[in-house]
């Protein structure tokens, strides 16, 4: 029971450790620094962009798209290529027959 | 009455300063921030809890006033803006960070980054009495773990003091729902201060 208060007692004084607080300043200067960066451009267009892009989730997802269209493509030309080599094999028999034919 | 006069003349220079801002004048900019910049630290700072950051935030959120004035209504407060855009910068960088430390792994395997702070140090913030150093650091680490909108409430409130009315509309909730948000975020602090102290008696 004893210790139970005394943790108690713990937990209010660190609840309250609060009281009184002044409000924390920045450091000297902060107005140059801030027109600093400012005239520096700092957030220009291009490095919002690259922010943007750097962001995992985003990065990630350009990724999965590029994959998912680079699996596509080469399963699409996968496709057309046995269906040309199929024509073209189809081609080479009817030019064979074609030149095999006895004349009569 | 004479509290209330005061925050008239004060709301009625804000206005004037703000359409001197909107119109380009510089000293109006000045004024703004020599005025304010610790009001926004002190908003950045106890929801951060790295002066680094908050120093990064203040000037975010200055460059952010600067550009965008001219949406400022003055249907609120100019301070209630500033909160406002203080809390949604700084809350825009701890998401940041959360996002960063689920891709520690990634990061961990192309080497040291000292961009990136996964396990941020200890913070003791400059304005607490020197007595309560100790203890006001436990209750920091124990607000870092708390939901955001209780984080955002319980904060403004006792870091910056701002009465619930003002928290309501910098979070744009009802008041009660700034009470509940308060007394819930007292209950969690309580049960892991508990935690704490049961775990280093």
């Amino acid at each position: 029971m004893k210790h139970h208060d005394d943790i108690q007692r713990q937990v209010d004084l660190t609840m309250n450790s609060l009281d009184g607080l002044s409000r924390a300043e920045t450091t000297p200067f902060f107005y140059t620094r801030l027109t600093a960066r400012m005239e520096s451009g700092y957030e220009s267009f291009w490095a919002k962009g690259l922010a943007f892009l750097a962001r995992p989730a985003v990065a990630l997802s350009i990724l999965f798209v590029f994959l998912l269209i680079n699996g596509y493509l080469i399963f699409s030309g996968l496709g057309q290529q046995e269906e040309t080599i199929q024509q073209d094999y189809v081609a080479q028999q009817i030019s064979y027959f074609d030149n095999n034919t006895p004349t009569p | 009455m004479a509290e209330n006069v005061e925050k008239l003349v004060s709301r009625l220079d804000e206005s004037q300063l703000v359409e001197r801002l909107k119109k380009g004048d510089e000293s109006a900019f000045r004024t703004i921030v020599e005025t304010r910049k610790d009001l926004v630290f002190n908003t950045a700072l106890g929801l951060l809890q790295n002066a680094e950051d908050a120093e990064d935030i203040t000037q975010e959120v200055f460059i952010k006033v600067y550009e965008s004035v001219h949406q400022f209504k003055g249907e609120s407060a100019f301070s209630t803006w500033l909160y406002k855009i203080a809390v949604t910068k700084s809350l825009e960088l701890i998401r940041s960070r959360k996002r960063k430390k689920r891709f520690a792994f990634i990061t961990g395997i192309l080497g040291d980054n000292n961009e990136l702070r996964h396990d941020p140090p200890e913070f003791h913030h400059p304005g607490v009495q020197f007595d309560n150093r100790e203890r006001s650091t436990i209750l920091f680490k124990a607000i870092a773990k708390l939901p955001e909108n209780q984080r955002v409430a319980f904060t403004l409130h006792k870091v910056e003091g701002i009465p619930y009315l003002e928290i309501s509309e910098i979070m744009q909730v009802s008041i009660s729902a700034v009470e509940s948000l308060i007394h819930r975020a007292k209950t969690n602090l309580r049960k892991d201060l508990e935690n704490y102290y049961q775990k280093n008696k």
